[in-house]
This record gives C-alpha cells, structure tokens and sequence, in this order.
C-alpha cells in the first residue's frame, strides 16, 4: 500500500514518534484517524467502542513505533492490522459475553463535534486506494464478496462462515481461495499495489 | 497457487483474512518457516488484504478522540506539582469561603490531589506513554474551582464498594461537572458505570464511568439542561452503556441541590 509520498514521509514520522515526539503521532493521526475510526465503526458496528479502538491502535504505534520496520510495509497497513486485531478481539469478547443493550447511533458520537483535521489531512492516495478495493470487490459474484466480508470484517472462520452460510465448508474454502485470487488479478498490475 | 501437499497454498487465502482455525495457523506458519514459496504467496495475498479495511464506509472522527489520544502522551509541565499545591490550597479557600460544604468534601479533594500529585510526580519521570489524563483534569479543577460560583460535593458510598468514594465539582457558570472517583472495582465484563442526573424521579444518561486497574475514574459531565436544574448525581452499575434508566446495582450519590 502507497501512503508514503508526503512530507515528510510516514517512516520519517515514525521515526520521529519513536523517539518520543508527540507532534508526529499527531500528524499520522491526522493522516489515518479516519480510515482507522471508520475500519473500527464498519467491525464493532459501535462508535463510542471504535474510538476506544482509535485510541489503543494509535496507543500501540506509539508504543511499538520502535520496532517498525517501514521494509515490510507501509504504515499504514501496519495501523490498520493492529486495528483490525482489537476491532475483532473485540467482537469475539462479545460473542462470550451478553451484547450491550444497544449500540451506539454513530450521530451521538458525533452530536458534539468532528475532527475536521482528520479529514482534511487524510490523504488523496486513501481515497484512491477506498475507489480501486471497492471497484476490485464489485467484480466478485456476490457469494464470494460474502465468504470475504464474513472473514475479515465479523472474524468467522471458514467453519464459522459454512455454519453461518449453510454452505458446504469446501465451497466456502473455494469462494474464499477463488475471490482473493481475482481481487490480486484485479490489483495486482495497479501502480498502487508496490509498497 | 501451490497445490500439492507440501505446501499451503489452500490456506493462504484463509490465513491472510484470518479465517483459519488455531491448528491451521499453526500448520501454516511452521510451513512458513523455510517455504520461500509460500512466504511469496503469503505477501502477495497480504498485499490484498491490507487494502480491505478501505472498504468500510468513512466516518468522520469525533474531536474529543483526538484530545484524549494527545493527553495519554504530552508530558506534565515541570510546575505541576506547584500548580497542584496551588489548586489545592483553592480548593480549601472556596471550600471555606461556601461555608456549606462538609469537610468530607475537602478531606476527599485533598486526597484526589494527593493522589493526582503523586501521580504526575511518576509520569515525569517515565516515558511519554503513561496515560496523562491526571494533567487536563487538574487544569479542570484549577479552571473549576476559580468559579465564583463553583462548587464541590463528595459522593457518597451506597456501602456496596465498600472503599470507593469520590466527589464532584460543579461549575455551574460553564454548566458542566468533573466527576472523580477512587477505589472502585472494575465492572464485571459486559457491564459498565454508568453516571446519571438526578431530578426527582427523573434519570438522565451523563455517561459512562471508566474505571481503571486501581478503581480510579473520571468523567466530564456537560449536559444540555442546566445542571443546577438538577438535584442529585448517581452512578451505577448497568449491563449496557446506553440504558436509558438506572436499573442495576447503586454504587455512589451525591446531592447537588442547595
């Protein structure tokens, strides 16, 4: 994932935090709050949850920043999997748990006021990148667009999902190998894809 | 794609979206060890999965997150304790000067300071990764208690946490509350502190109290009604964050009337 062609750069900024400065995890916030809030609202379906999950994923950069390696990737991708790990503990806490009354309106968290920032700063790439995912899903047959979805966003297993489906486990295991193998055909020859 | 049996080219579309049961991450990632092959496969799929979370839907981010966020990280000014000496002793003042309020109310203040001062005492001395939420409530408190027309109550314990207690500061000027509280049990899993406004029989939902590891928790009420329109603060333990009245277990009150 290309996120990295501002200035200064994400690995710099990195860098930065690493060493304790305050000011670069505010402009990475600035520049992933809103993909990661809205990657957290899209799993636990909860705003006031999601922002604790904002918290923590940019709680664990900072704490972790030391040990990023911007080799292996983008930050970016490194923010989002540490909030795709909390967002999906969180939702399996909650299968082992009686569910909340209710969940949150995203519109009560959002009564008082909204970072303007966030949204200002985030990047033309992210915008790029929501159009090019959401172009490469929309060539998938629905049913294997659904064994995608159960996995990543509601953290089913394959198992979970042929329950969930009552589908063979094979077709779900088929679905799942043949749609992510059509979203890199889909991807894979966009400019977008080099790190 | 790798299809034979040594290696895992069936699981790596699974193991990317996390959807393989613990044994089959175990299989994969010893396989991944020593496979160049397969660690190839597992990158290129990876790739594809790290622009997934770009499907969600944006949603614009709440301010408040980035000002809690920043306040975990900031570092106390090296003149904290100074200003908390200096709270302090503003706290007592007004305490005398209102005349109405019990000593309890500073016994519990001067505790809370005792207690914010020590800890900012520890957060100078670590790195910046200590939560610093002490900091903006002592500014709270400085900008409270410098109301003339603030003022401070305890909460009482209702004998069901038998260490917790607390107190709350009204600053009806900016119509709005910081709510302070220790020696608290965290709430079961599942379920929450929940801090109601009190008029009569009347409850309305100020938020939820988050409790930390050592029971202590703060919360910053601002409602829409005047709060001197109401008589009384409550906290209880309730089974969903967003119950619409009290119905679980009364922890602490406090009686905000004149």
């Amino acid at each position: 994932m290309d996120t990295d062609r501002r200035d200064p750069p994400d690995g710099e900024l990195v860098q930065r935090m690493s060493d304790g400065d305050v000011a670069a995890l505010e402009e990475l916030y600035s520049r992933y709050a809103r993909a990661v809030y809205s990657f957290a609202v899209r799993i636990v379906g909860d705003g006031l949850v999601a922002e604790e999950i904002l918290q923590e994923a940019f709680t664990r950069a900072w704490q972790q920043s030391g040990r990023f390696e911007l080799a292996r990737g983008s930050f970016a991708s490194w923010l989002l999997s540490i909030t795709h790990n909390l967002a999906i503990d969180e939702l399996r806490k909650r299968q082992r748990r009686p569910q909340r009354a209710s969940t949150v309106d995203i519109t009560d968290v959002l009564r008082g006021e909204v970072d303007v920032s966030a949204d200002v700063e985030e990047a033309a790439e992210m915008s790029e990148l929501r159009a090019r995912i959401r172009a490469a899903m929309n060539q998938l047959p629905t049913p294997q667009q659904r064994v995608i979805e159960l996995a990543y966003f509601e953290g089913l297993t394959q198992r979970e999902i042929s329950a969930t489906l009552n589908e063979p486990l094979g077709t779900v295991k088929t679905r799942m190998r043949l749609a992510m193998q059509k979203l890199k055909d889909f991807l894979g020859t966009e400019e977008g894809m080099r790190r | 794609m790798l299809e034979d049996d040594t290696h895992i080219g069936e699981l790596v579309a699974p193991y990317v979206l996390g959807a393989l049961e613990p044994d089959e991450v175990e299989r994969v990632e010893i396989h991944l060890i020593d496979c160049v092959e397969c660690q190839a496969l597992v990158e290129a799929e990876r790739r594809v999965a790290d622009l997934l979370p770009f499907l969600a839907e944006p949603v614009p981010v709440p301010a408040r997150a980035r000002r809690n966020l920043l306040n975990r990280f900031r570092t106390p000014a090296p003149q904290s304790l100074a200003d908390a000496v200096d709270t302090r002793s503003r706290v007592i003042t007004l305490v005398t000067r209102l005349g109405w309020v019990a000593a309890m109310t500073a016994a519990v203040f001067a505790l809370f300071l005792g207690w914010n001062s020590t800890r900012m005492q520890d957060q100078v001395s670590k790195k910046n990764s200590e939560i610093n939420v002490l900091t903006q409530n002592q500014q709270t408190i400085a900008q409270f208690v410098s109301s003339p027309n603030g003022f401070v109550t305890s909460l009482e314990n209702t004998g069901v946490a038998s260490g917790a207690q607390g107190g709350v500061i009204l600053n009806p000027t900016r119509n709005a509350a910081l709510l302070v509280v220790e020696g608290l049990p965290k709430p079961p899993t599942g379920h929450s502190y929940v801090v109601w406004m009190v008029r009569g029989n009347d409850h309305v939902n100020a938020g939820v109290l988050p409790v930390d590891n050592q029971g202590r928790g703060t919360l910053y009420i601002t409602m829409p009604e005047a709060l001197a329109s109401f008589d009384g603060i409550l906290v209880t333990e309730e089974t969903g964050a967003q119950v619409s009245n009290p119905s679980g277990t009364h922890m602490l009150a406090a009686h905000v009337g004149n």
